[in-house]
């Protein structure tokens, strides 16, 4: 039986004990023991985790507001019909000095929307 | 009556790092949309466009963090996150960014449903290829949702049902993942930000580099030969100890 000393400084033999350890302690290698300090890390990542999603929230609700106040509006880019039907509508009106005034009036409506299913959907 | 403590003892679940954050942000999404409704209700003001921008934001933030989870999930298996911090580090952060997730869901639900913009009922929310507005990407949304929802159930349950089946389920967070960014560039508004279509390009881009490196590995691992590793002849077992 030798006694190897392990000398940190040398690079092959923390790459050996690196690799008996984890042929001996698989779980232990990859973090699962030492509870306490484990949990210690993982409650501090989750609450990064947590204050950056928090964050994320309010930048992108802040830049869609903004971004909205420019004169862009998403709102009406949504409300945006593709295929607009325009019908018009004239009117003739007569104020009695038999002048007859005509009228258009440009109706924009919403396209009836019916879903047909077919296979794919 | 010792066995029956011991066992007791062995059913307690170890204790969850910022367990109730998932829970409270849950209970916070749902209690915002619906705070918003009363509020207008109340101040007899238009609930728009304040809960559409929080559909919007939600529904990004949603993205996100569905991104996030699928590539901490492909950090564990390919091992890419080790040299930054430990494997059940990584662990834990997947579990509980996937928590986060179903508080957004649920927020980008309830907004969409109060909401006059689009004027979503139930039957367009939970019924796939439903809604009369930004077909069939709305649709991939919801069965990007429903995914969602066996996955999380199969995890849940992951003590009852068998190792093959949780990770056959499992799988659907790739077509999951497809479905919820084909969702946002399809029916998103904010496509056409320059923020936001950077990110769907950051994102999908190393999601698809980190299946590269999965299915890679997975390759070399099952292309290794096997090596019969011969004992040498002092330490073979003559079968008498």
């Amino acid at each position: 039986m030798t006694n190897a000393t392990f000398d940190p400084d040398q690079p092959h033999l923390a790459m050996k004990a690196l690799r008996a350890r984890r042929l001996t302690d698989p779980l232990g290698s990859m973090g699962f023991r030492k509870t306490r300090s484990r949990i210690e890390r993982e409650t501090r990542a989750r609450k990064i985790a947590f204050v950056a999603t928090i964050g994320l929230f309010t930048g992108m609700f802040g830049i869609i507001a903004s971004e909205t106040g420019t004169g862009q509006s998403n709102v009406a880019l949504a409300q945006e019909i593709p295929a607009e039907v325009v019908q018009p509508a004239s009117a003739q009106q007569s104020d009695g000095s038999g002048v007859v005034r005509s009228t258009t009036v440009r109706t924009v409506t919403k396209p009836v929307t019916t879903h047909v299913r077919t296979k794919s959907s | 009556m010792r066995i029956l403590r011991q066992s007791a003892q062995l059913a307690v679940r170890p204790p969850e790092p910022a367990g109730t954050y998932p829970l409270a942000l849950l209970i916070a999404s749902s209690a915002v949309p619906a705070a918003l409704a009363f509020a207008a209700i109340y101040l007899g003001t238009a609930v728009s466009p304040a809960s559409w921008y929080v559909a919007r934001a939600s529904g990004l933030t949603l993205y996100f963090l569905l991104w996030a989870s699928a590539v901490l999930g492909l950090g564990m298996t390919t091992g890419i996150f080790d040299r930054i911090g430990s494997r059940a580090v990584v662990y834990s952060l997947h579990r509980f960014v996937t928590g986060l997730s179903y508080g957004f869901l649920s927020a980008h639900l309830l907004s969409l449903l109060i909401d006059p913009t689009v004027s979503f009922g139930l039957p367009q929310l939970l019924v796939p290829f439903n809604a009369n507005w930004g077909e069939p990407w709305t649709g991939f949304g919801v069965v990007s949702m429903y995914l969602l929802a066996a996955i999380a159930v199969s995890s849940a349950l992951i003590r009852r049902i068998n190792y093959r089946s949780w990770k056959l389920l499992h799988r659907l967070a790739f077509p999951m993942y497809m479905l919820a960014l084909a969702h946002g560039i399809g029916a998103g508004t904010d496509t056409h930000l320059g923020i936001v279509s950077l990110m769907y390009w950051a994102t999908a881009g190393s999601l698809v580099f980190l299946v590269l490196v999965r299915v890679l590995r997975a390759g070399n691992r099952t292309s290794r030969p096997i090596v019969q590793r011969t004992l040498p002849f002092d330490r073979m077992s003559t079968g008498s100890r």
